[in-house]
């Protein structure tokens, strides 16, 4: 998994470079293969003022533009259609840089004008995936003309890629990560409330009566202003399948706009990987960076009868998904379902009917959790791996759904400048029980080979987030952190603590070996065309 | 009846014969040559030959005239080859007498000596390390069933864990993968087999053929490995460590650092992996511009080594041990990759070409 340094930074943040970081989540089993550092590249790339533009003598497709760099004033000859008007910022490549791709910038004659420098786009930084026309900085990016790129747009950042073994969902997100740090540093996480959205509204009568909700203002920073309840249909959610799905939730944010998503998010995006397409999207793909926790967004005007049914599927039942296919499905299959039919393959890819539009308005943000064997079989059937399919089919965290509507129903709403609902539909089919897990520090230091002591296993499981039930002398009763599915007997929180100190404390010992009554001759005995001396029978 | 042409074939055949013989035979060159063309008329497809059995049909008045003409021919062409051959014989003498002198002391022909391929070297010399410290070796087969392979080993049904190694089936069971049958993609099946078999104390190794579908520069299809565990009541991860560090320097150089890392393994907890020191760029030696710039461990010192980890309960519950009296510690290697890491192999399909030019090397 691709991963964010700078945003880890963010989440928890901790007095160490990052190699230094990077080996110790190496040695704690979250192998760091690679780190990229971004933005060390661009030198010589700088915002430029465009001072003048006029067609080009020639050739019409061609723009001559005046740009000042800070330096000088310099006569430059751009073949994009988007040349901003004066007073507007570009990306520019002076003479003698050296771009990403290779390409070196020299003074040339373009269709017999001189032209020194390049005006840039986005793919030729390798800063995002526009390659249609050149980078017009945006309001809140501007800066004075000469500033280095990597500055004014603030493209610094490392990215690491980190080999996650199948038993640690919880580390598919930054959060996790983040949590993961702050536990081998000692200084602690605290999952950070989201920043409340702008702009709010009281759910009312979004939601039908009855279903049962949660208030997401508990979980955001600040106070929002209210505003008027919207018209809004009632929605409802059903689940009748429980095993399958155990809790599934729904935001609500209304009056989107849809459109492009601000340069900071379409770059951290592409650093990470995906691609951006548009405000609301992206903010579903950030929210799953963040939390590691897949979410889907309704186009909630295309969900026939304002309601949400998640059952299985009737054999031989048909929907196309997102990518254009239609799939076919069996009984085994679980699927998200409007008043009319299926809307969603749950966890693994949603329906193209309700996708997020250009000119969609309302978003219905789903957050659930599913059974990881069920999403796993259905993926696989389909032969459809995805994002969310890979998360769900580890296990994520059921008790995660409040905090993550909250997040997402905050972000989307900031970015598509929406109402959002201040409560959320929050329906629990199965109630989550933790696994209550006894730990014994004497079977530790047995186990380990070196001496483990009450309070150092107490303060190792607490910062994991178990919660501790009870703390006796000879064996400590703890309940696994809702996160951590792989925590589920003795052994597993022996690993944790063994894991946490670091292996490298653990001392080194040579065995007893008891000779065995069916010892063999020695392999130098073995030669070409005898057999290995093998124990037998 | 006799067929009124069948003399005339016969005569004709036997005038065609003797008219050609004398001349094919004496431009012989050579006597494989030369027997080549005596074939040609008295072999038993010969020309001559297939007159011969014509004899039948041809009319009793003229038969036994023909049969002689037939007879004095065939022993006109036999001396005549006799003569060719005997020209022949005395050329090369001749040749053998008047040109260059045989040199005695050219080297005479030998046989290539036989080798041990290079994975056959590492496994004895990972195994005599082994065997010192008073490990036994154990032996299974190949063709696996599913349940000695994942489920015994604690890799849970439907999980991600499974789509690390994928697998080879003989016979896939449509109901349950749990009765399929396979080719084993690890030797950690050979765990189960033991330990159903006997009881501690166990230190067992087992090398072996493990298969998996994967083939590129660093994967084959097919690559041997080795499993390694100890089952006794009392054994700690600090063992573990122990044996492990002590194998590694016995094997590459006694002063190579040794690290573990936490890593997951279905059949182990606490899991982890042994990095040592990298072999290429020798990074015990503390040269840090070698080491800055080696490719092999991309500049960091470390190169991974193996899995390892304390066999997890789950496991001993499976093959009928008790978890609570018995602890014990397993681990696995590559031998292809610590055949490519001491003898420095770019590729591993080296290995399995078997290109002498590669093979003499060792």
């Amino acid at each position: 998994m691709l991963v964010s340094f700078r945003w880890l930074q963010e989440l928890c943040p901790v007095d160490a470079d990052v190699a230094e970081v990077a080996e110790r989540l190496s040695l704690a089993g979250l192998e760091v293969e690679a780190m990229e550092e971004k933005g060390k590249n661009l030198v010589g790339v700088v915002i430029a003022e465009v001072r003048a533009k006029s067609p080009h003598p020639k050739k019409d497709n061609l723009t001559l533009v005046t740009v000042f760099d800070g330096e000088n004033e310099l006569e430059v000859v751009c073949g994009a259609s988007n040349v901003p008007e004066p007073g507007g910022q570009v990306l520019f490549a002076r003479s003698g840089t050296v771009l990403p791709n290779g390409i070196q910038i020299a003074p040339r004659k373009v269709a017999g004008v001189e032209s020194s420098g390049m005006i840039c786009s986005e793919t030729e930084l390798g800063i995002g995936t526009d390659g249609d026309g050149i980078f017009v900085v945006d309001a809140e990016n501007q800066a004075l003309p000469g500033v280095d790129v990597a500055d004014a747009l603030d493209l610094h950042d490392v990215i690491l890629d980190i080999s996650l073994t199948p038993n640690r969902p919880d580390c598919l997100g930054h959060v996790g990560i983040a949590r993961e740090i702050g536990v081998l540093y000692g200084v602690g996480f605290a999952s950070r409330k989201a920043a409340g959205p702008r702009r709010t509204f009281a759910a009312g009568g979004a939601f039908k009566s009855g279903e049962p909700t949660t208030d997401l203002r508990a979980l955001w920073d600040d106070g929002s202003r209210a505003a008027d309840a919207p018209e809004c249909p009632s929605i409802r959610v059903e689940i009748l399948d429980a095993d399958r799905c155990p809790r599934y939730g729904a935001a609500l944010v209304v009056d989107v706009r849809v459109a492009p998503s601000p340069f900071w998010l379409r770059y951290r995006l592409h650093n990470l990987g995906l691609r951006a397409l548009s405000n609301v999207v992206d903010a579903t793909n950030l929210i799953l960076l963040e939390w590691g926790h897949p979410i889907h967004g309704f186009d909630l005007a295309r969900l026939g009868g304002s309601k949400v049914v998640v059952r299985r599927a009737r054999p031989g039942e048909k929907m196309a998904t997102l990518d254009g296919i239609e799939r076919t499905f069996t009984g085994d299959d679980l699927l998200i379902c409007d008043g009319n039919g299926p809307v969603a393959v749950a966890g693994v890819m949603g329906g193209l009917g309700t996708e997020i539009r250009d000119e969609t308005k309302d978003v219905l943000i789903e957050c659930a959790y599913f059974d990881p064997t069920s999403i796993r079989r259905t993926s696989r059937r389909l032969g459809l791996s995805t994002d969310s399919s890979y998360r769900f089919e580890r296990g994520v965290d059921p008790e995660a759904v409040p905090r993550v509507l909250a997040s997402a129903a905050s972000l989307i709403a900031e970015l598509g400048r929406g109402l959002a609902a201040t409560t959320a539909i929050d329906r629990v089919a199965t109630a989550y029980e933790a696994r209550s897990i006894r730990f014994r520090p004497a079977r530790a230091t047995q186990l380990l080979g070196t001496p483990v002591s009450k309070t150092e296993s107490l303060r190792i499981l607490e910062s994991l987030g178990c919660r501790i039930v009870d703390p006796s002398d000879d064996a400590i009763t703890a309940e696994a952190p809702s996160w951590r599915p792989d925590l589920g007997r003795e052994v597993d929180l022996i690993e944790e603590v063994a894991r946490i100190r670091g292996y490298e404390e653990i001392p080194t010992a040579v065995p007893r070996v008891h000779p065995s009554e069916l010892r063999v001759g020695s392999v130098s005995e073995v030669d070409r065309g005898d057999e290995l001396p093998v124990v037998r029978d | 009846m006799a067929k009124p042409d069948a003399v005339q074939t016969f005569e004709n055949g036997l005038d065609e014969i003797r008219g050609a013989y004398a001349e094919a035979l004496r431009a012989a060159g050579d006597e494989p040559e030369l027997r080549l063309i005596n074939g040609r008329y008295l072999g038993p497809q010969g020309e001559l030959t297939k007159l011969l059995k014509l004899m039948p049909e041809l009319p009793g008045e003229r038969r036994r005239a023909l049969g002689q003409a037939a007879n004095a021919l065939k022993q006109e062409i036999q001396s005549t080859f006799d003569e060719a051959l005997q020209n022949i014989h005395r050329g090369a003498r001749e040749a053998e007498l008047t040109g260059a002198a045989l040199d005695v002391t050219l080297p005479g022909r030998w046989q290539m000596p036989g080798r041990f391929h290079p994975i056959t070297r590492v496994r004895n010399e990972v195994l005599e390390i082994f065997v010192s410290l008073g490990f036994d070796i154990a032996d299974g087969p190949e063709v696996e069933l599913y349940e000695n392979c994942f489920d015994k080993l604690g890799f849970p049904p439907d999980h991600p864990a499974t789509d690390e190694q994928d697998t080879f089936f003989i016979r896939e069971d449509g109901a349950s993968d749990t009765e399929s049958v396979l080719l084993r993609t690890q030797t950690s099946t050979i765990q189960i087999r033991e330990m159903m078999k006997r009881q501690p104390p166990l230190a067992i190794v087992s090398p072996g053929a493990v298969y998996r579908r994967d083939d590129d520069a660093t994967h084959s299809p097919m690559f041997f490995q080795l499993e390694g565990f100890l089952v006794d009541e009392d054994v700690a991860f600090a063992e573990l460590k122990g044996v492990l560090t002590l194998f590694l320097r016995r094997l590459f150089d006694e002063h190579i650092a040794v690290r573990f890392r936490a890593s997951y393994f279905p059949f182990v907890e606490p899991g982890g992996e042994v990095d040592m020191s990298c072999v290429f760029c020798r990074a015990w030696e503390g040269n840090r511009a070698r080491t800055a710039e080696c490719r092999i461990c991309k500049g960091t010192g470390w190169m991974e080594i193996l899995g390892c980890g304390m066999i997890h309960p789950v496991v001993f519950e499976n093959v009928g041990y008790d978890p609570e009296k018995y602890t014990g510690f397993a681990f696995g290697m590559g031998l292809d990759r610590i055949a490519m890491l001491k003898y420095g192999i770019p590729n591993i399909k080296l290995l399995y070409e078997n290109d002498v030019r590669f093979l003499s090397q060792f």
